[in-house]
C-alpha cells in the first residue's frame, strides 16, 4: 500500500515528539461542569448536587487531583442522594444531550491529536498520516463523529445509549490507530475509558425509563 | 512517576464469583495426549490468579509477593532448556508440553483465563529468551540461563522505539565506537514489559546502515546508561510498560549476541524470529480472557433472553474457531514453517474478538456494569492491550493484504522463501516462509 502525500494543515505542530501526552481533554473536570450547568448551580466550585443515572447512581469528578482519591481516570462513582434523586425529568434529559456531546468533544479533541501524533511518526520514510490505512481508519472516525453530530438530541435512553456506543467505537478506532500511546492512562486511552463509563452507567442500553 | 506507575491505585476488591473455568478440552481444540494433560494442568495452575490479578492492577510490583503461586514458576519452565529446568518443582510432562509454540499457546490461554496481567507480570526469559535461544553462542547462553535461574529474574525485550513503533528495520536506537573503540549504546525505547523492574534483557540497536546492520545486545539493568520508568497504562498493568532510556552505555563484546554468526543470521533474523513467535502467545491470552469473559457473564446473568445468549454463543463460536487457527499457526512454528500473515491475522481476530466481548459484556449486564463488576471492568482495560502488542492490528492487516496478494494466505501457496532476504526485508509483509 503505498504512502499518499499529505499536505501539512494549518496549526499542525512541525515535530511533536512522539509519547509526548497531548493536552488532556479533562473529561471529569468537564463532567462536573455539565452536573453544574444543568443544576443551575456553577457558581463555582464542586456542585452541591448532581444528576443520578437511572439507577440511582452518581458519576462525578474525583476530588483528589494527587491520585489518593478512591477513583480512577479521574472518576468517582456513589449513590445518589434523596436530592439528587428527586431532579426532574427535562434535567435529566438535558444532562444526557450533554454527556453525549460531551463525548462527541473527546472524541473530536482525540481526532485531532491522533492527526498530530501520526504525521510526526515515520515508516518506510513517510510519515504514518500518508498510510492509506491510517488516512481510513481516521476518515471512518471523522464520519462517524459527523453523523453523531447531525442527529440532533437522541429520542429516549434507547437513542442515546446506541449514541454513546457508535462513539465508543469510534474512540476505539482512533486509539488502535495510536498503538501503544493509545493506551496510556494518562493520554487519550484514559479519559475515553471515563467517557465509555459515563455511557456505561448514565446511558446504558435496555434502561428506557 | 509513583511505583504502580502513576495511575491512582483502585480500592482493594474481592470478586464474588465462583471460579470455574471449562473442563478441557476447550470448545476447537484438538491437541495430543501431552497438550491435553499441560491444557489440565494449567486450568488447575490458574485457580488463585484472578485475587492475584486484583492485587498486580493495584499494585504492579504485588507480583514480588506471589511468586509462591504455582502458575507464576511454571510459566517460565517451558522456557528454560531442560537441564535449567526446576524439577522437583513442576512435573515434567507439562513442563515439557509447554515448551512449544503450541504449548505456549495452550498454557497461555488457560492462565490468561485466571489473569493475563499476572501472567505477564511473572519472571523468567520471556521473549527474551526466545532472542538468546534463537542468536546466542554457547558462553552467552550459558551466562543467560544461569542468570535467569539461580533468583527470580525478569527480563526484558527492547525493540519498539517513540518514533518507530516496533519496525525492526527502521530503529534509531545506536550502537556505535566511542573514542577508544569500545561500542556505546544511545537511544530510547518505549512500551517494554518489565523493562523498568527487569535485571537484564535485549536491546535491538543500529551498528551500520541497512537490514544486516542490526544488532541485538544483551544488557544488565544494573549497567551505567540504562534508565528505565514505568508508563502509567489504562490496563494489563502486570505487563509494566516501561519506557527505556539509554545513554552512552558501553557494551562488551560478549554481550553482542550471535558474534559468532553472519550479520544475515544476527539482530534482524533475531527480532523478527521472536515477534512471530510471540504472536500465537497473545493469541492465546486474548482467548482465555474471550472465555473468561463469556463464563462470567453467563454467570452473573443466568436467566439471559435468548437474544442475548445466542450474542454470547456467537462470541464462543468464533473463539473457537480462532483456538483451532491459533493451534494451527502455532503448530506450524512448531515444524518450522512460519506463516506471517496469518500468525498476524490470528492474533490481531483474537485480540479483537477479546475486546468486542468486553463491551457485549457491559452491555449484557446492565446499567453500570463496569463499577459493579470490578473483574469485568479490569478485564473491558486489559483486553486492549492486546491490539497493538506483537504488532498493531493495522499492521496485521496490511500484511494480509500482502498475503492475499502473493496469493498463499488462504491456503495452497507458493513455494516457501526465507522470510528474511536481503532484498527485501519487512517484519510487517513476510509471506508463508520457513523459520
Amino acid at each position: 500500500m503505498s504512502p499518499t502525500a499529505v499536505p501539512t494543515r494549518p496549526g499542525q505542530q512541525a515535530d511533536p515528539a512522539p509519547g509526548v501526552p497531548p493536552a488532556p481533554f479533562g473529561f471529569p473536570r468537564r463532567l462536573d461542569a455539565l452536573h453544574a450547568q444543568v443544576l443551575r448551580e456553577d457558581a463555582g466550585g464542586p456542585p452541591a448536587r448532581r444528576v443520578p443515572s437511572p439507577e440511582g447512581l452518581v458519576l462525578l469528578a474525583a476530588a483528589d487531583p494527587d491520585g489518593s482519591s478512591p477513583g480512577r481516570f479521574g472518576l468517582a462513582c456513589r449513590p445518589a442522594t434523596p436530592e439528587e434523586l428527586a431532579v426532574p425529568a427535562p434535567a435529566r434529559a438535558a444532562f444526557g444531550a450533554g454527556l453525549l456531546a460531551l463525548h462527541c468533544d473527546l472524541v473530536e479533541h482525540t481526532l485531532r491529536h491522533a492527526l498530530d501524533h501520526l504525521a510526526a511518526r515515520t515508516s518506510g520514510g513517510a510519515d504514518l498520516l500518508s498510510r492509506q490505512l491510517v488516512q481510513a481508519g481516521l476518515a471512518d472516525a471523522a464520519l462517524a463523529l459527523l453523523e453523531e453530530r447531525a442527529g440532533g438530541p437522541p429520542a429516549g435512553q434507547d437513542a442515546l445509549a446506541r449514541a454513546h456506543l457508535r462513539l465508543v467505537a469510534a474512540g476505539r478506532t482512533l486509539l488502535r490507530l495510536l498503538g501503544a500511546s493509545g493506551f496510556l492512562a494518562d493520554g487519550p486511552g484514559g479519559e475515553l475509558h471515563a467517557a465509555e463509563i459515563a455511557a456505561n452507567v448514565y446511558a446504558h442500553p435496555g434502561t428506557e425509563g | 512517576m509513583s511505583d504502580t506507575g502513576g495511575l491512582a491505585a483502585p480500592p482493594a476488591v474481592t470478586y464474588p464469583t465462583v471460579y470455574a473455568p471449562p473442563a478441557a478440552p476447550l470448545a476447537g481444540t484438538d491437541l495430543d495426549p501431552p497438550l491435553r494433560a499441560l491444557d489440565r494442568h494449567c486450568r488447575e495452575l490458574s485457580e488463585g490468579m484472578r485475587e492475584a490479578g486484583a492485587a498486580v492492577d493495584r499494585d504492579p510490583d504485588a507480583i514480588a509477593g506471589l511468586l509462591h503461586l504455582p502458575a507464576v514458576g511454571f510459566q517460565a519452565q517451558g522456557s528454560l532448556p531442560p537441564e535449567y529446568r526446576d524439577t522437583g518443582a513442576h512435573p515434567a510432562g507439562p513442563v515439557q508440553a509447554s515448551a512449544s509454540s503450541l504449548g505456549w499457546a495452550v498454557t497461555a490461554e488457560r492462565l490468561a483465563y485466571g489473569d493475563a496481567g499476572v501472567l505477564l507480570a511473572c519472571p523468567g526469559p520471556s521473549l527474551s529468551g526466545l532472542a538468546v535461544e534463537a542468536l546466542a553462542d554457547d558462553a552467552q547462553r550459558t551466562a543467560y540461563y544461569e542468570r535467569v535461574t539461580s533468583a527470580p529474574t525478569w527480563t526484558f525485550f527492547g525493540l519498539t522505539e517513540p518514533r518507530k513503533g516496533s519496525a525492526a528495520m527502521e530503529l534509531e536506537t545506536s550502537l556505535a565506537p566511542d573514542d577508544d573503540g569500545t561500542l556505546v549504546l544511545n537511544g530510547e525505547k518505549r512500551y517494554v514489559g518489565t523493562a523498568a523492574r527487569a535485571q537484564t534483557g535485549v536491546v535491538f540497536c543500529r551498528r551500520a546502515p541497512g537490514p544486516w546492520g542490526i544488532e541485538a545486545v544483551l544488557l544488565d539493568t544494573a549497567q551505567q546508561g540504562f534508565e528505565a520508568e514505568l508508563l502509567p497504562m489504562v490496563g494489563l498493568r502486570g505487563a509494566r510498560i516501561s519506557h527505556i532510556r539509554l545513554t552512552d552505555l558501553r557494551v562488551r563484546p560478549e554481550q553482542v549476541l550471535g558474534r559468532h554468526r553472519p550479520p544475515s543470521r544476527r539482530g534482524l533474523y533475531g527480532a523478527l524470529h521472536v515477534l512471530y513467535r510471540g504472536r500465537p502467545g497473545i493469541a492465546g491470552m486474548a482467548l482465555g480472557v474471550t472465555q473468561a469473559v463469556c463464563d462470567y457473564t453467563a454467570a452473573h446473568r443466568p436467566a439471559m433472553p435468548a437474544s442475548a445468549r445466542g450474542r454470547l454463543d456467537g462470541v464462543l463460536d468464533r473463539a473457537a474457531a480462532l483456538r483451532r487457527l491459533v493451534h494451527t499457526v502455532a503448530g506450524e512454528i512448531d515444524h518450522g514453517v512460519v506463516d506471517v500473515p496469518r500468525i498476524g491475522a490470528v492474533k490481531s481476530r483474537a485480540a479483537a474478538l477479546a475486546e468486542e466481548t468486553t463491551l457485549l459484556a457491559a452491555e449484557l449486564l446492565g446499567p453500570a456494569s463496569l463499577i459493579e463488576h470490578p473483574w469485568l471492568e479490569k478485564a473491558y482495560r486489559d483486553v486492549r492491550a492486546f491490539e497493538y502488542m506483537e504488532g498493531t492490528g493495522a499492521v496485521h492487516r496490511l500484511s494480509v493484504f500482502h498475503g492475499l496478494v502473493k496469493g498463499d494466505l488462504l491456503g495452497s501457496g507458493p513455494v516457501p522463501e526465507p522470510y528474511v532476504t536481503p532484498a527485501g526485508v519487512s517484519a510487517r509483509a513476510g509471506g508463508r516462509s520457513a523459520g
